[in-house]
């Protein structure tokens, strides 16, 4: 018996998300009482697959096949599902991230396995097996009873802490054989943005609405965003006007991120946009309407000009860093 | 008596040409669809009257309103003189008129002077068309032809108000001369004739009568050729005033089938029975010649270009595209094209063009803002807005395309019972620091 | 080639999430039920498809999975463009459940591609497109932001971390999309309302199968605190909070 965790790695490495995942597959093996397998699929080196032996993985299992190279959902739910079976895990635990979200519904009727998705919290209860997950775009939570017997969890982004213990991991290069007629996806083009920090990894955000009024303002959101280390994000009509790239779009239809802590700039806090960014632990508004919704969803607030007050906060953070 | 026989040739000629065209535009009529029943007559008389022949409107412009009402008035007393050329053309007679007395009097003296009046007036617009930059004369939808147009129609008009005068100053000046008597009185020509003091009578007789011919004749090509130009409005426009739309402006006509679905979808019982018959065949809204109301297409044929419409309209000012203008000299440009090949071909017929997009654009369309500015501004009552609406129904209820932020209005309205984003329970809010008690 | 839009019935966005029954259902008085969003993208992009003649897409047909109150929603699809429906006369009680009765509709039916949105609105699960591909032994890809048919084959964009690929998979499989598919949502003409009322709804009563999962309970989140707020003439405050008390720069 044992509890099962798929860390992706992007390029050979691993994230922040990869060791909260770990995290959270130890403490649930320790709520079972059972051990920790961590399953890689791709090329990685054994350095970096010691990493998460720091976070509570006992075996770490390394798969690289021919197939792997690429994303093919088949392919990867196969190898995991096989994993599953030899190591006999009751539950698997999977990020909420695209990769995550492509797989596990796969694996799930491969190993007739009832999922939460989304998950934020250790499970609330072992028998039934109960878990806690978000519900109507964020404006509910819910409790969950999974009654198959092997269980999959995806865990959502930045929702729980790393824990380290001490490493006394095992790496064990596996052998699996998949079927090469389940290889189907051919990938023709890769477009990869440079440099930028990715909005869904970032653990501050500073987004601009259209209370900035014009893309030409937006000088002053890039530079805090630049000395916060954050990323940069947008409300939607922002994206919509081609002010801003749509990959920085976050709300209900666009990127659903839960960083550390969530900066708006002249963004109102319609529904959707919320819905995007509800799970953030600290909401930041600045905006020059006192009646705007967000400042009901924020922790903090300035009413004021945008264009007066981003110059101040960047004079501030500048001052912090000295 | 060969005089008479050339004038019925020409005569024949003139009519037969005009009512070839005339049957051409009515069979363009009839690819149109009905429009509203011209009823009150009473009410549209008196409008008649006042904006038609009162010139009203032309007076909101007071300045150069004034010149164009000399025009129009000196058109309208000009043309019963023209009616007695005709008769004396067809039957040998020499201002058979006459018998009328002092009105026959009042009728020559107002012309002659008239004939002045208007002269100067045209030469005013061409000096003003050719030395000066007028805004509301330019335009995407003015193209060169549209300004030779004009400078040729004027220059016809001043042609006439000198064949005129110079017929009426060789026919005073001849008839002085010989002793005989004057038929009706001619102010200006008499002034006028002192100039041709010295000429033998029988020069002055030929001046008259070569004046006398040049009037007419011109008057019949002139007549051919206002169908094709833009100022065709000098037979359009009386009538179109009397076949104004009466409804007030800003007043939407609601379309009767959708009346009848709307009714049959807020019953229940009816709202997702299957009824494939109910579905009308026809078109909603407007897409291309053929949806337009015979009262779209009159207005076109009316509209002279004077861009008064275009100068008012908040959209077209504020740099937008729309020119209520263009609206309808696309309309009459596109029946100009399509309406030989339904002729031709039967009134399905597609040549993979329309009146939208290929002329119209639909970002034309989308910048209206209804205020009805332009029909409020056009001297002679072309109604501007039930065309644009038009189109903009076909392009909502038969494409369901319209801006983004439509189409979530129109989601809002059908989700949320108001046009924007918040949930119906949230409506009363507004009330509850009001100490207004809601049932 | 036809396509089959997989759309499910959700509260619309406005709604007031309230719970009945001691929090174990979810309270559906005066609810406007619409279209999950993402479907209703999937929807307008498999339209896009069909209104292209190069793209030889013959067909857009609609699947639902649940009871006889959905059919305005179905309806609305139908006069949004799609040609044809079906509906699974069943409760969709979760996401395993729907994806069987969605799969064996399919296998009956035959589709070349099959267009899920990737979560629905209400319960955000994420799950439906990838358990009827894996039912069905068939491709999927995932994230998708742009499905474009060339020369007669797919082509699928899908997100990736830091970018995204352009991919291809064999038909029939299933598209997994997210935003990006679609510009904005297709509404109703007035055409497509009236014409909807002709277009067949085929109804399929469900087979038998299970469900894995159960919601027990809600709970609305915790209110949360009060926002503080920070005079505009001395924002540097906000960066000392920021620092000291929540502790996230």
């Amino acid at each position: 018996m044992s509890v099962l965790v798929y860390t992706q790695n992007w390029d050979g490495k691993f994230k922040k998300s990869s060791f909260e995942l770990v995290s959270y597959a130890s403490k649930v093996a320790d709520m079972l009482n059972v051990s920790v397998i961590a399953l890689s699929i791709g090329a990685v080196e054994n350095d970096e697959l010691k990493k998460l032996g720091n976070y509570g993985a006992g075996k770490i299992l390394n798969v690289n096949n021919e197939q792997c190279k690429i994303l093919d959902n088949q392919v990867y739910t196969n190898i995991i599902s096989q994993v599953a079976l030899k190591e006999k895990s009751s539950v698997i635990i999977i990020s909420n991230n695209n990769e995550g979200k492509a797989i596990a519904p796969r694996l799930s009727v491969s190993l007739k396995a009832g999922i939460g998705s989304g998950v934020s919290k250790l499970p609330v209860n072992l028998n039934p097996f109960t878990v806690y997950k978000r519900t109507y775009s964020g404006n509910a939570y819910a409790q969950v009873v999974i009654n198959s017997e092997i269980k999959i969890l995806t865990l959502a982004q930045n929702s729980f802490d790393l824990f380290e213990t001490t490493n006394n991991s095992v790496i064990e290069d596996l052998n699996i054989s998949v079927d090469s007629s389940l290889l189907k996806t051919e990938v023709k083009d890769v477009q990869k943005m440079a440099g930028k920090i990715l909005l869904t990894d970032a653990d501050i955000v500073v987004s601009g609405g259209r209370g900035m009024k014009s893309p030409d303002n937006w000088g002053p959101i890039v530079e805090l965003a630049g000395l916060l280390g954050a990323a940069t994000a947008c409300s939607r009509p922002v994206s919509d006007e081609g002010w801003r790239s749509h990959d920085e779009h976050t709300g209900q239809t666009g990127k659903i991120i839960a960083p550390n802590v969530y900066i708006a700039v002249g963004i109102s806090g319609a529904t959707q946009h919320l819905a995007g960014i509800s799970s953030s632990k600290y909401i930041v508004a600045i905006n020059s309407d006192k009646d705007a919704p967000i400042f009901e969803a924020a922790q903090y607030g300035i009413v004021g000009d945008a264009m007066k007050v981003l110059p101040k906060l960047i004079e501030a953070v500048k001052e912090l860093k000295k | 008596m060969t005089k008479q026989i050339i004038f019925a040739i020409a005569l024949l000629i003139t009519l037969g040409a005009f009512f070839f065209t005339i049957n051409r535009i009515i069979g363009f009529f009839k690819f149109t669809r009905s429009g509203f029943p011209v009823k009150n007559l009473g009410k549209r008389f008196s409008l008649m009257l006042k904006i038609a022949f009162g010139q009203t409107k032309i007076f909101r412009k007071p300045f150069i309103g004034f010149f164009h009402a000399l025009v129009f008035w000196g058109f309208c007393v000009i043309l019963i003189g023209s009616v007695e050329m005709v008769i004396d053309g067809l039957s040998g007679t020499d201002k058979v008129l006459t018998f009328l007395g002092p009105v026959y009097k009042i009728i020559m003296g107002s012309g002659d002077i008239f004939a002045l009046l208007v002269a100067v007036s045209i030469i005013i617009f061409l000096c003003r068309r050719i030395f000066f930059h007028i805004k509301r004369f330019e335009g995407i939808e003015m193209k060169r032809i549209s300004h030779i147009d004009a400078n040729i129609a004027l220059s016809i008009i001043l042609l006439l108000m000198l064949s005129l005068l110079g017929m009426n100053t060789g026919y005073v000046e001849y008839k002085t001369l010989t002793g005989e008597v004057i038929n009706g009185v001619y102010p200006v020509s008499n002034v006028l004739a002192s100039l041709f003091e010295g000429l033998p009578a029988t020069d002055l007789y030929i001046q008259y009568q070569v004046c006398w011919w040049t009037h007419i004749l011109l008057i019949f090509i002139f007549a051919n050729i206002l169908p094709y130009s833009k100022h065709f409005h000098v037979f359009m426009s009386v009538p179109n005033v009397f076949l104004s739309r009466l409804e007030p402006l800003g007043k939407l006509t609601n379309m009767d089938n959708i009346t009848t679905e709307v009714k049959l979808m807020m019953n229940p019982d009816t709202a997702f029975a299957a009824a494939p018959s109910d579905t009308p065949v026809e078109r909603f809204g407007v897409k291309d010649v053929e949806d337009v109301t015979w009262k779209n297409y009159f207005d076109s044929l009316s509209c002279t270009e004077c861009g008064r419409c275009t100068s008012v309209c908040p959209a077209n000012i504020t740099g937008k595209k729309l020119s209520p203008r263009k609206v309808m000299m696309d309309l009459r440009a596109r029946m100009k094209e399509k309406g030989p090949l339904m002729v031709k071909n039967g009134r399905d017929f597609s040549d993979n063009k329309s009146l939208l997009r290929n002329y119209i654009s639909e970002e034309e369309l989308w910048a209206c803002t209804t205020c009805n500015a332009c029909a409020k501004e056009c001297p002679i009552n072309i109604n501007h807005p039930t065309i644009i609406i038009d189109m903009r129904r076909y392009l909502v209820m038969e494409e369901a395309s319209a801006p983004g932020e439509l189409k979530a209005v129109f989601n809002n309205i059908e989700n949320n019972g108001a046009p924007w984003q918040y949930s119906s329970e949230d409506r009363l809010n507004w009330t509850k620091d009001l100490g207004i008690y809601i049932h | 080639m036809k396509i089959l839009v997989c759309i499910s019935n959700v509260p619309d966005t406005t709604t007031k999430v309230k719970f009945v029954e001691a929090d174990t259902k979810f309270d559906t008085t005066g609810v406007q039920w619409v279209i999950n969003p993402w479907d209703e993208l999937s929807l307008t992009r498999a339209l896009e498809l069909k209104d292209d003649p190069s793209t030889g897409v013959k067909s857009v047909t609609v699947a639902h999975v649940g009871p006889a109150s959905s059919e305005p929603t179905i309806r609305k699809a139908l006069a949004i463009g799609a040609d044809d429906a079906i509906r699974v006369n069943t409760e969709p009680s979760d996401g395993y459940y729907v994806a069987s009765q969605l799969a064996e509709v399919i296998r009956k039916e035959q589709f070349d591609i099959i267009i899920c949105g990737i979560e629905s609105s209400d319960f955000n699960g994420s799950v439906t497109g990838g358990m009827i591909a894996e039912f069905m032994n068939i491709p999927s890809v995932s994230a998708v932001s742009g499905l474009k048919i060339e020369n007669g084959k797919p082509l699928l964009t899908r997100e990736i971390d830091g970018g995204r690929e352009t991919v291809s998979v064999p038909t029939p499989f299933v598209a997994i999309v997210q935003k990006g598919i679609a510009k904005e949502p297709r509404i109703a003409a007035m055409r497509g309302i009236m014409m909807a009322r002709t277009k067949p709804v085929k109804i399929y009563e469900p087979m038998e199968a299970q469900s894995l999962t159960k919601f027990i309970v809600f709970e609305k989140p915790r209110p949360r605190a009060a926002c503080k707020y920070i005079d505009a003439e001395n924002p540097g405050l906000l960066i000392q909070l920021l620092q000291n008390e929540a502790k996230v720069i």
